[in-house]
């Protein structure tokens, strides 16, 4: 049976009926979880790997580990929460893996990588900038992608959900499993060290701060 | 912990403030030109972290068919790293701090065979390594540690040595290749060279790292064991009394130690810092380590807090004399 012979069969269902078949190991209901939450999944493992491969791995890995770990889901939080821990804190431990593969140094693909291997699957911008601020928005991401690599794990799990998620205080507490305040700590740190990682580098490169 | 009211310029920029945040937020910037500065400093900077988002990408062609398609053959045919995933084992969730310690020991006796023999990174040598792992999980099994583990759910903490040092604050080499490292802000690494320090940071990490803030940590491998009480799970006591089951001479943390933490409200990860060095090392060059510290660190709250810590090593510090007699007793 092809895919979209089951998404027929399961797209209508709520989204506990077909958690509850998929803790039944029903592999077409979760053929359908996968459907809905694919793109998001993707993206937050573009988010904390930049690299699209590396994504595309991840977010696979992350989907098995979550075919195999519903039975012990509860629903003390929303799936989306859940599935989001998950997808979190696998990207991580891939993102640990590849500093340690790399002798510690920081893995981060540029963004010119990502477009001209997977020119097919990037949304293009659709605002066009002149040559000067395409650069800087380059540099931009790329500096920042470096910084946030030298984060502490909890520091850059938080910048990315905040910044690039945009997710509100209390999902971010949800997913980490912390209190708010500790996450408002945490941002607020990490904020300040990527700012001062930022100056530092700017300060080396003689640019103005 | 006194929270640094600046803490709340996030909550206020981000809009998740509640009335009464936002009149504190308002007066301290009405107050406070500086303030009022660093604050739209950091609305600046926090625009240029939105900024910075990388681009949307869509999924390629089969992506969803190859997750039902590896799930349903095991996975046996991927190429990718869901082929891995399937073999990880459930044990790896459940690590405690006995088989932290019983790693290290082992890692000690693996960083002298590898000295000897070469290249952890041989056939044998792994062989051998993923022997010496099986053993110390099976201490979890146990019958004398039964009811004594904790489920770390951490699995990001474990790191390598090169990781950390792009990042932690201290470092302080251990023997045998072990290092221990923390970052100003009270996180506690474990970590070794090689593929034998990878497997140690991971491990360690799950213990030292844990969410429920519990630190555990080692001092010279296989010999003695400091473990510094942080909330309720874990005490020295009880993690000593762990090891000397095991034949490990161990010494819990003197109360001396987590009385310095609170007097000095210091996250106990630089306490556990200080205090290793305490052991290998002497008072001024304690100080020295932490001062060169401090100065290649970021300026955090916490330096005024670790330099009234320097201070009082640098003065009467009664405990370390007893401590190192405790150690030399064992």
């Amino acid at each position: 049976m092809d895919s979209q012979t089951l998404e027929k069969n399961y797209e209508k269902l709520a989204e506990p009926e077909i958690i509850s078949a998929c803790q039944g190991g029903d592999l077409e209901a979760f053929n359908e979880l996968i459907r809905r939450y694919e793109k998001r999944v993707l993206n937050t493992a573009f988010r904390y790997l930049r690299d699209y491969q590396e994504a595309v791995d991840a977010s696979q890995e992350i989907f098995i580990k979550v075919f195999r770990k519903l039975g012990g889901f509860q629903g003390k939080s929303s799936f989306s929460t859940w599935l989001y821990r998950v997808a979190n804190n696998h990207c991580l431990n891939v993102h640990q893996k590849h500093q340690q593969a790399y002798g510690g140094r920081s893995r981060m693909l540029s963004l010119d990588a990502a477009r001209e291997d997977n020119a097919e699957y990037v949304f293009s911008d659709s605002k066009i900038s002149p040559p000067d601020a395409v650069y800087d928005r380059k540099k931009l991401e790329q500096d920042m992608a470096a910084a946030i690599a030298r984060l502490p794990d909890n520091q850059r799990q938080v910048i990315i959900l905040r910044h690039y998620e945009n997710l509100r205080y209390e999902q971010i507490a949800g997913i980490m499993e912390q209190p708010i305040t500790t996450i408002c700590s945490c941002l607020h740190r990490a904020r300040q060290r990527l700012k001062n990682i930022l100056e530092k580098k700017a300060g080396r490169e003689g640019r103005p701060k | 912990m006194k929270k640094d009211p600046r803490e709340l310029f996030s909550l206020y920029l981000d809009d998740q403030a509640g009335p009464e945040e936002r009149r504190k937020v308002e007066e301290i910037i009405r107050r406070d030109p500086e303030a009022r500065r660093e604050l739209e400093n950091l609305r600046e900077f926090s625009g240029l972290i939105n900024a910075s988002a990388p681009p949307l990408v869509q999924l390629p062609p089969g992506f969803r068919e190859k997750i039902i398609h590896d799930l349903r053959t095991g996975g046996t045919g991927s190429g990718g790293g869901i082929g891995k995933l399937l073999h990880l084992k459930a044990t790896q969730y459940w690590l405690t701090g006995a088989v932290l310690i019983s790693l290290i020991g082992s890692l000690v006796y693996m960083d002298r065979k590898r000295n000897q023999a070469g290249d952890l990174g041989q056939p044998a040598a792994q062989e051998e390594l993923a022997m010496e792992l099986k053993e110390v999980e099976l201490v979890h099994d146990r019958p004398e540690f039964k009811g004594m583990f904790t489920e770390f759910p951490g699995e990001n903490s474990g790191v390598n040595l090169d990781d950390i040092q792009s990042h932690a604050d201290y470092t302080i080499e251990q023997p045998a290749g072990i290092s221990v490292s923390s970052s100003l802000e009270g996180e506690v690494y474990v970590s070794g060279k090689g593929e034998a320090g990878k497997k140690a940071g991971r491990f360690a990490g799950k213990a030292a790292g844990a969410s429920a803030g519990e630190i555990l940590s080692s001092v010279e491998p296989a010999r003695v064991t400091l473990g510094l009480e942080s909330q309720d799970k874990w005490s020295s006591q009880s993690i000593a009394q762990a090891y000397q089951t095991q034949g490990v001479q161990a010494a819990a943390a003197p109360a001396e130690i987590l009385q310095l933490a609170k007097q000095y409200n210091l996250n106990p990860g630089l306490l556990v810092a200080a205090t290793l060095m305490a052991t290998d090392y002497d008072l001024p060059e304690i100080s020295r380590r932490l001062r060169a510290g401090l100065n290649a660190s970021f300026g955090q709250p916490e330096e005024d807090r670790l330099l009234s810590l320097i201070t009082a090593l640098e003065g009467q510090a009664s405990w370390l004399p007893r401590w190192k007699r405790i150690l030399k007793e064992r």
